[in-house]
């Protein structure tokens, strides 16, 4: 076992969780509610236990993964983060003041560092999705900020 | 055949009158551009636009609708090939062979050729509806729960048919794609399943939510691991290198016609539609290759038959919609909405009564497609310029667009995080060899099939021996159990190969 991947092993591991959390749910459902989906879970369990089987029978010709730099790994977490943290805010903010700072947080935490992007990207970005969603489409995208101003 | 003469000329009368062209052409353009944008599907343009054409002529409220709806098809296949971000469900399939040939610095070509493969697709589809409507009709009408299980139980086969590299794998995500469609509330008894107490869940996982996590901010994340040159990928947009090469050119006429045919067949089924056409025309050319290891990694067949395939589908959907009025999809069901607002009644009545709508609608589709080619071919140099634009910036752009587009669907933000979080899950995928494509068939299919088996069960009172003794069923189930048998045949091969040279 001294080659196993663990990596390999994480999204079985996490359909697993997965699966056991809809059969754990499944116990309130009516028969005919449940029929499918449990049908389903155990086709999935099958094969998972092929999957585990044929991932133990080639653990060694396996590659190991390649190490991921701390720099990418930070930026990664940032491109996810930013957008869930204004995204705490996005009533407040509104739709357009949301993609405003969030290109602008996105693209400082992606490297750019030059003043002209800096500020055209975010503003030009905002202008575009407002022109393209709420005036030539109609959709309902929160005001907010921009809309306290405007009034 | 004077009869069907005589009714095209009346068609084309009525599809080449301006006031129609200019608005077929209004609805050819906001499809493209509907297909392009994540988030908004032709099923939200459309009942955005629906309010506008109460003040329409019939005839030309529907040619622009339909416009918008076959418009989209094209669009979606643009951000697939050049960004691996499927503008609708059914052009995912084509970000399997066009990103990779994009990343190749072939996007241009892969573009020019979309666009033919959908502009031929089309016009097979519709040659089919002209000729075949009141057969295929009839033959969706043999159609039962039964015929309905077999032929989406086949997709799920053929979807797992087309991932690359374990079967199991690709098996394994079509089983969670179906899980993950139970979630909400059920159908038939009203109970709600899997939402873990979140209201946000009652109506399910949203498809869009799903697609662009899975797709778009996968994509972003793999690319941030993998920086690429920022020039690769961006090639010189002549009309010579938007031809493929010779060998390309050979290899391109029979899947565009096997996809048609396929497209235009699955199409007719109420309730199938493009995404299952494409899907199925796509393992099909895998199946028929004889270098199917290609496949994955910018195979020419393996965007020019699932192109071709949803575009033919796209047109010989409106065979259910307006000579039986059945709606396949809730599009068509939107469409066959703006027909009775305008007080015409779907059916086959509707050929002979309103012969002038009917004919008229299908020559605008001729005319519609002619206008999406020259619109699309000169479209391309614009779309790579798009690869041009810095990594980081385009990045951030993707992010940002995914975010309002998924917003507008449902006006809730909790699916940004949903869509952020199945971005990770996709990432996790990638990383670990399974590929998005099967579970989003899985996942598309899955109600559906169910409501058929539930419904099949109860029409037999539990007996699954209807299955095997209705002609049609029997047949569909045995290609499924040939291809099974297929995939587990080419496993065991490669598994004993792999063991063979150690």
């Amino acid at each position: 076992m001294k080659n196993l991947s663990v990596g390999g092993l994480v999204v079985p591991v996490t359909m697993l969780s997965f699966t056991l959390a809809y059969w754990w749910q499944a116990y309130g459902l009516s028969f005919e509610a449940r029929l499918f989906p449990l049908a389903l879970s155990l086709a999935l369990l099958t094969l998972m236990a092929g999957n585990l089987v044929q991932f133990l029978r080639h653990r060694d010709s396996r590659q190991q993964p390649e190490k991921t730099s701390r720099h990418i790994a930070r930026r990664r977490a940032l491109v996810v983060a930013l957008p869930v943290l204004l995204l705490l805010a996005w009533s407040q903010l509104g739709g357009f003041v949301f993609v405003w700072l969030a290109v602008l947080a996105l693209q400082w935490a992606l490297g750019e560092r030059r003043p002209i992007s800096l500020a055209a990207l975010p503003l030009g970005s905002a202008v575009a999705l407002y022109l393209l969603f709420s005036t030539l489409l109609h959709a309902r995208v929160p005001m907010g900020l921009l809309g306290v101003l405007v009034n | 055949m004077d009869n069907l003469l005589a009714s095209l000329a009346l068609g084309a009368g009525t599809a080449l009158a301006l006031s129609n062209v200019l608005y077929c052409f209004l609805g050819v353009m906001a499809g493209t551009f509907i297909g392009v944008l994540p988030g908004i599907g032709p099923l939200a343009a459309i009942s955005m636009l629906l309010p506008i054409t109460f003040y329409l002529e019939p005839a030309a409220a529907i040619i622009m609708l339909a416009g918008v709806y076959y418009g989209a098809e094209y669009g979606g296949s643009i951000t697939s090939i050049l960004l691996n971000l499927p503008g609708t469900t059914s052009s995912a399939v084509t970000c399997l062979d066009g990103y990779p040939l994009s990343q190749q610095g072939r996007a241009s070509m892969a573009l020019f050729m979309t666009a033919m493969a959908s502009f031929l697709g089309s016009t097979v589809g519709i040659l089919a509806m002209i000729l075949f409507s009141p057969l295929l009709a009839r033959f969706a009408l043999d159609f039962g729960p039964w015929e309905y299980f077999s032929v989406m139980l086949l997709g799920l086969i053929c979807a797992a048919v087309i991932a690359s590299g374990s079967a199991i794998k690709g098996l394994m995500m079509v089983a969670l794609g179906l899980l993950l469609g139970t979630v909400g509330t059920d159908v038939n008894s009203g109970t709600l399943r899997y939402t873990f107490g979140m209201y946000e869940l009652f109506d399910g996982i949203d498809l869009i939510v799903l697609a662009m996590g899975l797709f778009g901010i996968a994509e972003v994340f793999f690319v941030l691991r993998h920086p690429a040159d920022p020039k690769a990928g961006v090639a010189r947009v002549s009309l010579r290198e938007m031809l493929p090469h010779r060998s390309e050119m050979r290899r391109s006429p029979a899947p565009v016609l096997r996809g048609s045919i396929l497209g235009s067949l699955v199409g007719a089924l109420p309730g199938t539609g493009q995404t299952v056409a494409a899907y199925l025309s796509y393992a099909l050319e895998k199946l028929v290759s004889r270098r199917p290891e290609k496949f994955g990694s910018g195979a020419i067949e393996g965007i020019m038959a699932p192109e071709s395939a949803n575009n033919a589908a796209a047109q010989t959907a409106f065979i259910p919609t307006l000579v039986l009025g059945i709606p396949g999809s809730a599009t068509m069901a939107l469409i066959l909405g703006a027909l009775m607002i305008h007080g015409i009644s779907p059916g086959s009545a509707l050929m002979n009564e309103n012969s002038e709508l009917f004919w008229g609608l299908i020559m605008s589709f001729w005319v519609g497609n002619v206008l999406l080619l020259v619109l699309n071919v000169p479209l391309i140099r614009i779309w790579v310029a798009m690869l041009g634009i810095r990594r980081e910036i385009l990045h951030v752009a993707i992010v940002c667009f995914i975010c309002v587009g998924v917003y507008t669907v449902n006006h809730s933000p909790l699916d940004i995080l949903f869509v952020l979080a199945f971005g990770i899950v996709g990432y996790a995928f990638k990383l670990a060899g399974f590929q998005p494509a099967p579970l989003l068939v899985g996942f598309i299919l899955g109600p559906m099939m169910e409501e058929q088996l539930r419904r099949a069960m109860l029409l037999s009172g539990g007996d699954l021996g209807r299955f095997i003794e209705r002609p049609i069923s029997a047949t569909v189930l045995a290609i499924a159990l040939a291809l099974t048998l297929l995939l587990m045949g080419r496993q065991l091969v490669a598994l004993r190969s792999r063991k063979t040279n150690g």
